[in-house]
């Protein structure tokens, strides 16, 4: 037990050396988001008012694109360089692996987004109390949206021809959680019960990811 | 029943069986639009709009019929790895796009007359217009990978991800207000249609669903006969 | 920990959060992903006068006012409460006292809503014309909406 736990802390000590290394990915993907809202803060003009009420749907369109162009990433380099199956090796299931990229991925490429929120709010003019419940929302759906990605890179692994399938799968599944998400942060009265809701969203896909992931994951080891 | 598992008794016997099937759904179909449009009365709120239901309805079962057997056969193929599954999985998988583009169009063309606008995003539209692009993705996956052995099993298992959907599209009715008026036919209490504009329904419900099962006998077919010669 | 005993634990635990979460969503999703409110519930809400909302329900008996060719005015009623319409511009066929409708618009001060848009709403039953004559004839034609 105690080995296990040593080799998942390895696992995300590998990480942090990975992503650290290779920072400047990360670095573009939060400079192609800001980039993407100053298109639209040019292309909409010097209307303020337009911009503050769309601004929380621009912002969620923007962070779900700009997460979901880099997915192709997520599996990428792991499956390539044989890393994928020295931890199997070691003793990781396809699921649990799975389970730990998810993981990784949420820190990594995910919370850089998180932080750079409330920069971005101030950019659009989003009033500061709603950044508040954008980036609660944020926290869960982004969350969701590396389940998500997990599922769909896996499944595009040996796919050498459609480099958008992915993104097409992601942003499909992910119509709830713009729609939950969105809604938190419109309302006042529900905010509890649609937070429940998009937990729950949450709950359904973290569970359906694992398998999901470890059967395309097992599919493309055999194939490859 | 060996036939829905195996490629080569469902050739056997699709070959003698498909003949009669096409003349039977032709001649229903038929039937079906007489019915439909000389026999049946008008509607005493809708007036003749009615009839656009005869096809819409019908329609939408088969599309959510479709992908309810895609859901079967990829547990089958993929728990108890029998390829016919996948065959199934590649053949059908146009055709229920086809009956939900069918389901939409006529939907909305009932719904600019009736509700006064072609499209709403209530929870039963929405729901149905996700199904109708699940449905896009699975023929994108079934076309984009070189390797076939990866490709079927990865469609499989989107199928299955993507069958949350369905319970969705159902009861979206039932659970939320929606536009879209909730089912008229259901299990437990007495249909709210009239007999007479039943039996058009259920004539065209049965000539859609023959209709469709000799086009997806006929693609399956191909598909068996494609592996067979790629071997 | 083996790969089978990993296994067994995830089934486990991804069964339970499946549990939970058609749990939360079942008890926390039904009033949220509503198309429109009803009467009663638009009562109890306070809404903000330049915000958007959709009313659904039944347009009262003997409510419908044609003031000119294309402005009325009509109100929405739910059995509970009542809210007023005001609308100019085209109405679908289906439209008619009696019978559903979701209308799309802002509240103004005095407790009208401005419509700028009216879906009419059908309701699931389907029956001919000369039935229903033939009902109404004989008197049992007593269905209230």
């Amino acid at each position: 037990m105690f080995i296990f736990l040593k080799k998942i802390f390895y696992f995300f000590y590998r990480e942090f050396k990975v992503n650290i290394s290779g920072f400047h990915d990360i670095l573009t993907n939060i400079t192609f988001f800001f980039i993407s809202i100053f298109i639209f803060i040019f292309s909409i003009g010097p209307q303020d008012k337009i911009l503050s009420v769309m601004g929380v749907s621009i912002l969620w369109t923007l962070l779900l694109l700009s997460s979901t162009l880099s997915l192709t990433k997520f599996y990428r380099d792991d499956f390539d360089t044989g890393n994928l199956i020295i931890l199997h090796l070691n003793g990781f299931s396809f699921e649990f692996i799975a389970i730990l990229k998810t993981i990784s991925h949420f820190i990594y490429v995910q919370v850089p987004f998180i932080i750079s929120i409330p920069i971005a709010c101030v950019l659009i003019n989003i009033p500061m109390e709603k950044v508040y419940s954008l980036l609660i929302s944020f926290a869960i759906g982004s969350f969701i949206l590396s389940c998500l990605g997990s599922i769909s890179s896996s499944m595009n692994l040996l796919n050498k021809r459609n480099y958008l399938l992915g993104s097409v799968i992601v942003m499909i599944l992910s119509i709830p959680v713009i729609i939950f998400s969105v809604g938190i942060i419109n309302t006042e009265e529900n905010f509890i019960s649609l937070i429940n809701v998009l937990f729950g969203i949450l709950l359904i896909i973290f569970a359906i990811n694992p398998w999901a992931t470890g059967a395309c994951l097992k599919i493309a080891l055999q194939n490859n | 029943m060996k036939f829905l598992l195996n490629p080569n008794s469902f050739q056997n016997i699709t070959n003698l069986l498909f003949k009669p099937i096409l003349i039977v759904s032709l001649v229903l179909l038929i039937l079906g639009l007489i019915f439909s449009f000389y026999l049946s009365p008008n509607d005493y709120q809708q007036g003749s709009t009615v009839r656009i239901m005869y096809i819409h309805v019908p329609s939408a079962w088969m599309s959510l019929m479709t992908y309810m057997i895609m859901v079967i056969y990829s547990i089958v193929a993929l728990a108890f790895r029998i390829p016919f599954g996948f065959i199934i999985n590649t053949a059908v998988a146009p055709i229920g796009a086809v009956f939900t583009l069918i389901c939409i169009i006529t939907g909305s063309l009932w719904g600019k007359p009736m509700w006064g606008t072609w499209w709403v995003w209530d929870a039963r539209l929405t729901s149905v217009a996700i199904l109708f692009i699940i449905y896009l993705i699975i023929i994108f996956i079934n076309n984009s990978f070189e390797n076939r052995a990866v490709r079927e099993k990865i469609v499989a298992i989107f199928i299955l991800i993507g069958s949350v959907n369905l319970p969705i599209i159902k009861f979206s009715v039932d659970w939320w207000n929606t536009l879209h008026q909730p089912a008229s036919i259901s299990k437990l209490s007495k249909p709210n249609i009239d007999p007479s504009m039943m039996t058009p329904l259920i004539i065209m419900t049965l000539a859609l669903m023959l209709v469709g099962i000799s086009i997806a006998i006929l693609r399956i077919n191909t598909e068996i006969t494609n592996r067979k010669n790629s071997l | 920990m083996s790969l089978r005993f990993q296994r067994l634990l995830l089934i486990l635990v991804s069964v339970i959060m499946i549990f939970v979460a058609v749990l939360l969503i079942l008890y926390n999703g039904r009033k949220n992903i509503s198309y429109f409110y009803t009467p009663s519930e638009l009562a109890s809400l306070k809404i903000d006068i330049d915000k958007k909302v959709r009313l659904g329900g039944f347009v009262e008996k003997n409510s419908f006012i044609k003031i000119t060719a294309s402005s009325f005015k009509f109100k929405i009623s739910d059995d509970l409460k009542s809210i007023d319409v005001a609308y100019q511009g085209l109405l679908p066929d289906l439209f008619r006292e009696g019978q559903g409708a979701v209308i799309e618009g802002y509240m103004t001060k005095n407790n009208v809503l401005n419509a700028t848009s009216v879906f009419a709403k059908h309701d699931e039953n389907y029956m001919p014309a000369s039935i229903k004559k033939g009902l109404e004839n004989t008197g049992y034609w007593n269905k209230n909406y």
